[in-house]
């Protein structure tokens, strides 16, 4: 890359010729985070269905970085994934508490958000949840392949 | 998203025309992660005392956003304040009840908060640090 060409913009009151890459908000010498996707679904986990795996089809043919997050509608919105949470009582654990369970997998073509949601009883175990407990997922894949190259290299000279 | 004009940059040796997405730097079709804020701040806890819970940020995003927070916190099971950061929500409780802590990050229309609480420690004074990110979150 012996040509010197690209685009850089520097942050405000920043030099666009600094040789501090802190100093930039874009470089087209450097990999970025486009969202190429970005799906939000609902998943309804009953007493029959506590424990498993959801799948969200991507079908990009790569290992894509990704985000997950998850409202549970008791709790904040967006909170990050894995998202591992107990001590809250609920009434569809008679009282007792919910313990929540998620993370996920990447995949070639796929996100596997795997989740186990249980009642804690006390001297007695885990049992699921006697009523649904409906989640929602956002999910954020990038324009970036897990595992490939992104060695920075300056362009500009 | 049928835009036949734009910006395409793709990574070096790969020819832009024929480039996959996975062969892109950047693809002005599609939105950049935009960060909203990043704040640090520190806090104490109390092993079996009340807790904190303190404003984390403040913003006027219009809708709950979302955010990253790494902490390097206190663990009771290890009664070790941690170095390293580490993602939150984080928590966790003995079977017997004995010993806990309960790391969590509530959101808003107006700010973030970061909240903890442990008990079956050590009952010392420990500083939490934290960072958060904020995202703006866009719709496609």
């Amino acid at each position: 890359m012996a040509d010197k060409y690209g685009i850089k913009i520097s942050k405000e009151g920043k030099s666009v010729h600094s040789d501090n890459i802190d100093d930039f908000i874009f470089r087209s010498d450097i990999q970025s985070l486009p969202i190429i996707q970005k799906v939000s679904v609902q998943k309804t986990i009953n007493s029959g269905d506590c424990e498993g795996t959801y799948i969200y089809t991507h079908n990009l043919g790569f290992f894509p970085f990704t985000k997950v997050y998850i409202t549970d509608k008791s709790f904040s919105n967006n909170q990050i994934v894995p998202f591992y949470i107990t001590g809250e009582s609920k009434t569809v654990c008679g009282g007792d508490v919910l313990l929540e369970d998620f993370e996920y997998s990447i995949k070639e073509n796929t996100i596997e958000i795997n989740y186990n949601v249980k009642c804690v009883i006390p001297q007695i175990g885990e049992s699921c949840p006697s009523g649904d407990v409906t989640y929602t997922f956002e999910i954020e894949l990038y324009m970036f392949e897990l595992g490939s190259t992104t060695q920075y290299e300056n362009f500009f000279g | 998203m049928n835009n036949n004009y734009g910006v395409k940059i793709s990574k070096p040796g790969v020819d832009v025309v024929n480039a996959g997405l996975k062969d892109l730097y950047f693809h002005s079709n599609y939105p950049l992660l935009k960060i909203y804020d990043i704040v640090s701040g520190s806090t104490s806890l109390t092993d079996g005392g009340a807790g904190f819970n303190v404003q984390v940020t403040q913003h006027s995003l219009g809708y709950e956003p979302k955010a990253e927070l790494w902490a390097a916190y206190y663990d009771p099971f290890l009664n070790t304040e941690i170095s390293e950061y580490e993602l939150m929500p984080l928590t966790e409780r003995s079977s017997g009840g004995v010993i806990g802590m309960f790391y969590t990050v509530s959101k808003d229309l107006s700010e973030i908060r970061f909240l903890g609480e442990t008990y079956g420690g050590d009952s010392a004074s420990h500083t939490i640090n934290y960072y958060c990110v904020v995202y703006y979150d866009e719709d496609l």
